[in-house]
């Protein structure tokens, strides 16, 4: 399996709403992160979202609660992975930079959301890999945004 | 449109017809009757701490830019439209700038506002440039740290205005050991509704167990057990809803000097409103920007905690990006259910009337006119609109 083919992967099991799939992808250390804006300093800025692994279970299992009402109905969404590249990382780690485009359907409205991801990779054992950080950079995180709770 | 006039828009017993949601016609009057006579919040001091530096924002519906004088640093509040033909003159969030220049014809401003310089200037020999400057609101005061400006040049001062709620903002203002601050930015919300369905559900604690039981399932996994939120909020009696006077309100969770608030790292120990659109909720400054009578901006900026060590100021952060923005686990079903949903059912105008009355047989009167009232009854709501009808049955 290439990086690419398991991003496609990824963004598949969110398309198909297997979110418990998708959450076992990440490290037990991994940070899922939608930073807002320009200035990408968590310790002193806002962010869309930082979840580490505790808080990004809670966000599948709130989905999977059957009242998270602003995912009733829920999004459907089409994740489109492009322009990727692998680059080297830290020790055992590849560093993947990747283009995301989604469209998000709901209710009576569709939605496009763009931006740069970047993934942090660990290989593992079975060939595979799991994800320790990935940072969705929307272009357009700093603009007034309503209900964007479908995941990235 | 309802043919009603504005003060039959609410009966005395508490039911609220439903255009105040939803007519242009009564978001035009608002825009006269509310947001030209009240004080209106506009910043913090921290945003705007050194000589030039300014935010842009907005005073109720008008955009302006609220600047530190570069010579003598008096905070102004300017509108943010060049006299010329009307261009906003300054397009970033915030900045420093001694000066501010008009991209349309060059036309360019002292940051206090006056006209300094007119491009190929021969073509006005006669125009008083005096009388040209940026349009300075009348009146700028602050409150513990909170910078308000209003349109009306007469009228109660800020200290009149704010009353009974003067204390709880001060208590905001304590929340750090040396003070709070604005400077992590702000998540930015838009719902197509009303502005006032932001302010009401901001202090609903009625609809805490609805609208977030997902959440409630989050904490109860967090914590290995059910959350004591909803059970406080049925009977604990220091769980309490005051109307404040003037419009304002506050839901107290224990006493608000030592906060006996079981919420989140860095939650005030209340909640608190003040009129017409500023609220304090969870460890942030909510700001309400009403755009049009069913389209609305909100902007959410965490408190961070002067004097406090950065590791502790991250994770103020963090719980509120838990709940809070477009993403957060709460704030987002607020948005789908206490305004699109709510914008959507108020089109079935058949029967257009709603219920405000929930306690008002048990609210009690208290110190210098204030009402108490149970957790989760409509107190807070009601002040607010009583003070509403008060304003908008006023003639202009």
């Amino acid at each position: 399996m290439t990086p690419a083919d398991f991003l496609y992967h990824e963004t598949a099991l969110l398309d198909e709403r297997r979110f418990e799939e998708w959450l076992e992808l990440f490290t037990d250390d991994a940070l899922y992160w939608i930073p807002q804006g320009d200035e990408e300093d968590p310790a002193h800025r806002v962010s869309l979202v930082y979840d580490d692994r505790r808080r990004l279970h809670e966000r599948v299992l709130r989905l999977a609660s059957g009242f998270a009402y602003s995912q009733d109905p829920p999004s459907k969404t089409c994740h489109l992975v492009g322009n990727v590249q692998v680059g080297e990382g830290a020790e055992g780690e590849l560093e993947v930079a990747s283009t995301l485009l989604v469209a998000e359907v709901r209710r009576a409205t569709q939605n496009l959301f763009a931006g740069r991801v970047t993934h942090t990779l660990v290989t593992v054992p079975d060939g595979g890999y799991r994800i320790r950080r990935k940072i969705v950079r929307l272009v357009s995180s700093d603009i007034p945004l309503g209900n964007v709770t479908f995941l990235f | 449109m309802s043919t009603l006039a504005p003060a039959d828009l609410i009966t005395d017993d508490w039911r609220l017809h439903g255009s105040i949601y939803t007519s242009p016609e009564i978001f035009a009057l608002e825009r006269e009757r509310i947001f030209r006579t009240s004080w209106l919040y506009v910043a913090h001091e921290s945003e705007v701490r050194e000589p030039g530096d300014y935010k842009t924002t907005y005073a109720g519906t008008q955009p302006v830019i609220v600047a530190r004088g570069a010579d003598d640093g008096e905070v102004r509040v300017l509108l943010n439209r060049c006299r010329h033909r009307g261009s906003i003159v300054c397009h970033d969030d915030a900045g420093s700038a001694n000066y501010f220049r008009c991209p349309y014809h060059g036309w360019t401003y002292r940051n206090s506002g006056e006209l300094r310089g007119i491009t190929y200037d021969d073509a006005y020999p006669h125009l008083d440039r005096a009388t040209l400057g940026l349009v300075r609101l009348p009146r700028v005061d602050s409150c513990a740290g909170f910078v308000f400006a209003s349109f009306a040049p007469d009228g109660p001062g800020l200290d009149e205005y704010l009353g009974n709620a003067r204390r709880y903002l001060e208590l905001v203002a304590r929340q750090g050991p040396e003070g709070i601050r604005l400077s992590a930015g702000a998540h930015k919300l838009r719902y197509r509704g009303n502005w006032k369905l932001q302010i009401e559900n901001t202090i609903d604690n009625y609809h805490f167990g609805f609208v977030h039981r997902s959440f409630l399932e989050v904490l109860a996994d967090r914590m290995g057990q059910p959350p004591p939120i909803v059970d406080n909020i049925l009977h604990n009696p220091e769980w309490r809803t005051i109307d404040l006077g003037n419009g304002h309100s506050v839901h107290e969770f224990g006493d608000p000097e030592t906060g006996n608030n079981q919420g989140q790292l860095g939650d005030l120990p209340f909640n608190l409103i003040l009129f017409p659109n500023l609220c304090f909720v969870g460890a942030q400054v909510r700001h309400i920007l009403p755009k049009a009578a069913d389209r609305t901006e909100v902007r959410l900026y965490p408190m961070l905690h002067e004097g406090e060590s950065e590791e502790m100021n991250a994770r103020i952060l963090r719980a509120h990006e838990g709940f809070y923005g477009p993403s957060g686990m709460g704030g987002a079903d607020d948005i789908e259910v206490a305004f699109d949903r709510v914008t959507e059912g108020l089109q079935a105008i058949e029967e257009d009337w709603l219920q405000m009355s929930r306690g008002m047989h048990r609210e009690q009167p208290g110190e210098n006119g204030i009402l108490i009232g149970h957790a989760a009854d409509e107190v807070p709501q009601r002040a607010f609109y009583r003070r509403w009808r008060k304003l908008m049955a006023e003639a202009a």
